[in-house]
Parts: structure tokens; sequence; C-alpha cells
């Protein structure tokens, strides 16, 4: 599934491994979500939207599902 | 970093070392199994190979534990793919001529030449390969999946 995360990580200024941090999964799970070799389930769909302060819908493209 | 990685290939080199330490001993002591009694001999291969298994599920489990959704997904794969391939390459293995021919001189040295036991000896030893090719397929699988997450990592 197409996100947004790179861009909105680019905007808070974080790297993989701080998001990652901040939604307690690896920094490789993080890389593989952000470049749509993997769809998280829903509940790392909503821990990576409130890391960012944003819905789900915001970070995660549901045209391309 | 670099000492950070090294510490960490060592400490998983200590955890996997008994699956294969148990097999190169069994193996090693071979000679000294020859001229036990045949009942010990199936005893320390049953136990060997029991504990090949619950070694690995053991190492498994505990991996498991730490591991987020998207490695558990990779697990799974390397599971399910690296069993499969772990159980060709075994076939593929023991339709080597030689291969074939030493283990089967193996079963029978260990078993005295009694071709009861050998056969015994054989299946236990074949098994203890299937699982130990498993093993290493399931790695082998799991490092190609992390290579592929890892890919245009910034």
């Amino acid at each position: 599934m197409k996100n947004f995360i790179r861009v909105l990580r680019a905007g808070k200024g974080w790297s993989q491994a701080e998001l990652a941090e901040r939604v307690q999964v690896s920094r490789n799970s993080i890389n593989a979500i952000e470049n749509g070799r993997f769809d998280p389930s829903l509940p790392l769909a909503f821990k990576i939207a409130d890391a960012f302060n944003l819905t789900v819908e915001e970070v995660f493209d549901k045209t391309d599902v | 970093m670099a000492t950070l990685n090294i510490r960490k290939i060592g400490r998983c080199a200590l955890w996997i070392s008994p699956v294969i330490i148990v097999p190169v001993a069994f193996f090693a002591a071979a000679p000294w199994l020859a001229q036990q009694p045949d009942a010990l001999t199936l005893s320390v291969a049953a136990a060997a190979a029991l504990f090949v298994m619950a070694y690995s599920q053991f190492l498994a489990a505990r991996v498991n534990r730490r591991l987020d959704e998207v490695q558990i997904a990779g697990q799974r794969i390397a599971n399910t793919r690296g069993m499969t391939i772990g159980s060709v390459a075994a076939v593929i293995v023991m339709m080597i001529p030689s291969l074939m021919n030493g283990l089967a001189g193996l079963a029978m040295r260990l078993a005295s030449g009694s071709p009861e036991e050998a056969v015994k000896l054989g299946i236990t030893i074949g098994f203890m390969l299937v699982v130990v090719l498993q093993v290493v397929g399931a790695g082998a699988v799991s490092l190609w999946w992390s290579k592929q997450l890892k890919k245009s990592a910034d």
C-alpha cells in the first residue's frame, strides 16, 4: 500500500530508526512499510499515524487498496 | 558499530552452536559408539536427534518473542519456504551416492553389523540430516528476506 511516511518523516526530521523507536518496531520494518513491501496491521498503522499526530487515512493512501 | 556487530554475531553463534555441536559430537563419537551395546547406541542417537529438534524449537520460540509483525511475517516465510527447501535439499543430498554410502557405512559401523540396528540408526541419522538442512534452509531464506527488507534503507 502506498503511504506518505517518507515525506512525513522528512517533515519531522526523523530518521527511520527514530520512527521505529516511537512505534516500537525495527528500523528494517519501517523501511519495508515505507517502501510498500509490507502492509502493516491495523494496530501498527494506527501507531504510525499517532506518531505523526495524523489519522490513518492521512498516512496511508486508501486509493491504493 | 563493528564491535556491536561482532558481539551480536558472537552471541548468535553461541546460541546456535548446540545445534551444530551435538551432531558433530555424535559423528565424532561414532567409533566409540560402535563398541558400545546397541541399546546405548540407539539411545544416544535418539537423544541427539530429540535434542536438536527440541533446541531448534526453543531457539525459534525465543527469537519470535522479540520480533515485530514484519519480522514475524518474514519468519513465517522463512519457515514455510526454508523447510521445503531443506527437505528438497535433503533428498538431493541423499541422492549423492558417496554420501549415501558414507551414511549407510556409518550406520553399519555403529550397529556393529546388525542389519536391523543399522536400519534404525540409518533412519535416525537421515532424520537428523533432514532437520539440520531444514534449519539451514530456514536460516538462508530468513537472511534473504532481511536483505530484501533492508533494500532502499536510508
